[in-house]
């Protein structure tokens, strides 16, 4: 079910009602009814595929009540084993069989053995990256004895399902979320409120930015050959707020979606194209997977203790297996070892938390200095984002060609409306960078209400007139 | 709090719809009493897909009008028919369009298609009411979304406008790969032949039946085909077409001119005339009609 879904405007109302007026009684009821309603909302999509998530469920859970209870150092280490390799091993299977298995047949036939080996038809589950780390993250918890398991099993299966986060995070750690289902839930009107607000701000990005970027976006990059430099710039650049609009947009539904039913998520994006390093835009990018990465890989593998070569190492693995953790092919990987080209000199020269603090603090517009820090920083990353867009390497760098040609011609494509929408959203973040999310207490910022209702209706009018014209799946689905 | 909550979001859910119910109660009886208005000097009206769309100019035709539509199936010619011989009592000759592709079954899920649903929906909501699409697979979600859009939140100030039209196109020989748009007219995905559409059938004997008892003269044409589209119609549509032609040519007048042009420069792709074929169509249609 997608979130910018009719199917989902009745949904939720439905949920919302039985959730506060029939299941309220008692935790558990509460817990069994959401536990229910997120395999609705998955099995809506493709029932068959809730058998993969019970069985992490199970497994997970029992692997949890095992660790507690043994001591002995090689069994605990052979039950956390069991479950990386059976989650992985699904995500491994579904996600990257093909890519591998392509691959392999390449490799062999450039040294001339031949294999004749068929691909499989696989449909890859949506959610699967996200949901297999959640559970992971707990097993891993667990093992490290940085948290007691859950004896509550209803409450674990919530854990592992809970819907608005299920499909495409933010990846929750144990520690934040579960501890949330073991405590009955009562309604807080101003979270619910705050709610309400990240869901409408999480459409607007979506429907209205993301969604009218695709087109162009989907055109450009389909016919690269045809355009010149300057429209190939413009289409990078109408990706780079597209995934921005589409991914951050899904998470503030989710995390609107979470608040509503009494849950706090964590935060997946602060502003981070106002980044004025690489450093500082992956401390406010798609925090959950860049905080997971650190915990369990990064810091596993030494993170920045060691040599410098130590250090250099660990931040391209992450890179890399960040990027690869995107999609089974080559574009994300290098799409990730850009990234990590970015992030090493900071690293080296020891300035990757220089800019740890609120951006233009205590001013209305940045100092020249910060404007172009956070320009350059953009820039690259919009770069990057060539390969993540691309099909194919071969594409991608045919693209960046590309930009070379009749580069200071005017677009041929000059989409004014969606420019203007982009700017309107850089101008709210801009306003509101302070904040959590931009709508966030906005009876605080906006104090005249008849102001604050035509700002709300005009965002609610701007998403059903372009949730009517198009309905796009998000992005971070595939992945 | 949670009654306080709900009170609140139901009342902004109020202010926000009670406009939007006015806007589409004023939008419905704008549609209802509405009417197509034909010049009275034009007395045949055209109808069909886009084959017809780019086959017909009116320029060169003066007493027809061409209210085709890309993708149109026969189901859809009905409802329009219908709807403008209804408000225009004048008319007197309708040429439908009507070859081998439009007896396909792959005419009987195009308002379930997404994007071609979408597409004819946004065009023809006006004139299609719930008691004609009873018997139509309907993405129902995409038909409320396009009646949403065109009455409520983007309302039309002439809900007819894009009812059909002739479209003109002087290139030649665009690059359209006739394979496939044959495959797509007469084949299934998995490339076996497509069936003959039985709903196709029963709406066109619904034509025939519309035009007998409002005494209007009705001609189904078959517009010209490029040779590399013809020879590859699979076998079961060009008999379905002969036999129609049996059946139907007796009461009605039926005009095959699918191997009207030897020339490949009077044509868009494989299966539309170009602005200069179109021009000469046209003319010679006007003299047999008129002979008529």
């Amino acid at each position: 079910m997608l979130f910018n879904s009719i199917d989902f405007i009745i949904y939720l109302p439905i949920v919302f009602f039985i959730y506060w007026f029939i299941v309220n009684k008692n935790i558990k009821l509460q817990n069994s009814f959401i536990v229910l309603a997120s395999y609705v909302f998955y099995g809506w999509w493709d029932w068959r595929f809730l058998a993969l998530i019970i069985f992490s469920t199970v497994l997970d859970y029992i692997i949890g009540l095992v660790l507690k209870k043994e001591d002995n150092r090689l069994k605990r280490k052979l039950f956390v084993w069991t479950s990386v390799i059976f989650n992985l091993g699904f995500l491994l299977f579904f996600k990257y069989y093909n890519f591998f298995v392509d691959n392999f047949i390449s490799a062999f036939s450039f040294f001339g053995l031949k294999f004749h080996y068929n691909t499989l038809n696989i449909i890859l589950p949506v959610g699967i990256s996200f949901y297999t780390f959640q559970t992971l993250s707990y097993t891993i918890d667990v093992y490290k004895r940085k948290m007691e398991p859950t004896t509550n099993f209803i409450a674990f299966a919530a854990f592992v399902s809970f819907f608005p986060q299920l499909v495409a995070g933010p990846i929750e750690r144990a520690k934040n979320l579960l501890p949330q289902f073991n405590k009955m839930r009562h309604f807080d009107y101003s979270e619910a409120v705050n709610g309400l607000r990240l869901i409408l701000w999480g459409l607007f990005k979506k429907v209205v930015v993301a969604d009218t970027c695709a087109s162009y976006v989907n055109e450009i990059f389909a016919n690269y050959s045809n355009y010149s430099g300057s429209t190939l710039l413009l289409g990078s650049i109408l990706f780079a707020f597209q995934i921005y609009g589409d991914f951050s947009g899904y998470s503030y539904i989710a995390i609107g979606t979470a608040r509503l039913f009494g849950f706090k998520l964590m935060n997946n994006f602060f502003y981070p194209y106002f980044s004025r390093d690489i450093a500082e835009f992956w401390r406010r990018w798609h925090i959950s997977l860049s905080t997971w990465f650190r915990d369990y890989l990064y810091i596993p593998l030494g993170g920045s203790k060691g040599n410098r070569i130590m250090k250099i190492r660990n931040v391209f693995i992450i890179f890399i297996v960040s990027g690869f953790w995107h999609g089974a092919n080559w574009t994300f990987i290098i799409w990730g070892a850009l990234n990590a080209l970015y992030f090493i000199p900071l690293l080296v020269l020891e300035r990757n938390r220089l800019n740890i603090d609120n951006i233009a603090e205590d001013r209305r517009f940045p100092p020249f200095r910060v404007l172009i820090q956070m320009v350059s920083t953009f820039l690259l990353t919009t770069f990057a984002w060539i390969f993540f867009r691309s099909e194919s390497l071969a594409d991608a760098i045919y693209y960046i060609k590309g930009l070379g040609q009749n580069f200071f011609s005017f677009p041929e494509i000059f989409p004014l409306k969606t420019l203007l929408f982009i700017f309107v959203l850089i101008l709210i973040e801009w306003v509101r960078r302070k904040t959590p999310f931009p709508l966030s207490d906005l009876n605080q910022f906006i104090r005249n209400k008849s102001i604050r209702y035509a700002f709300y209706f005009s965002l609610i009018y701007l998403i059903i007139f372009f949730g009517l014209e198009n309905q796009r799946q998000f992005i971070y689905f595939q992945f | 709090m949670l009654n306080l909550f709900l009170k609140k979001v139901f009342k902004i859910s109020l202010i926000f719809t009670i406009p939007f119910i006015l806007i589409s109660i004023y939008n419905i009886f704008n549609i209802y009493k509405s009417k197509i208005q034909i010049s009275t000097e034009k007395k045949i009206l055209v109808l069909g897909d886009s084959h017809t769309m780019t086959s017909i100019n009116p320029k060169y035709f003066e007493a027809c009008v061409n209210y085709s539509l890309p993708a149109e199936p026969i189901y859809l010619t009905y409802f329009k028919l219908k709807k403008i011989v209804r408000d225009n009592a004048l008319l007197d000759k309708i040429i439908v369009g009507l070859g081998y592709h439009n007896f396909s079954e792959y005419n009987d899920k195009k308002f379930t298609k997404p994007q071609i649903a979408n597409f004819l929906l946004n065009k023809t909501y006006a004139g299609i009411s719930m008691s004609n699409i009873k018997q139509i697979e309907l993405n129902i979600k995409i038909y409320l979304k396009v009646l949403l859009k065109n009455i409520v939140i983007m309302p039309q100030t002439n809900h007819f406008d894009s009812f059909g039209y002739y479209s003109e196109n002087e290139g030649v020989n665009v690059a359209k790969n006739c394979i496939e748009v044959i495959q797509r007219h007469y084949y299934n995905n998995d490339s076996a032949v497509a069936g003959i559409s039985q709903l196709s059938k029963d709406y066109l004997d619904s034509i025939i039946d519309f035009t007998s008892r409002n005494q209007l003269k009705l001609y189904l044409l078959n517009t010209p085909l490029k040779k590399e589209y013809r020879t590859r119609v699979p076998q079961i549509f060009v008999e379905n077409y002969n036999n129609c032609l049996n059946i139907y040519g007796i009461k009605h007048t039926t005009l095959d001119y699918s191997s009207f042009f030897a020339s490949d420069s009077l044509f868009l792709d494989c299966d539309h005339l170009n602005t200069k074929g179109a021009k000469i169509f046209t003319k010679h249609l006007k003299s047999i009609i008129n002979d008529y």
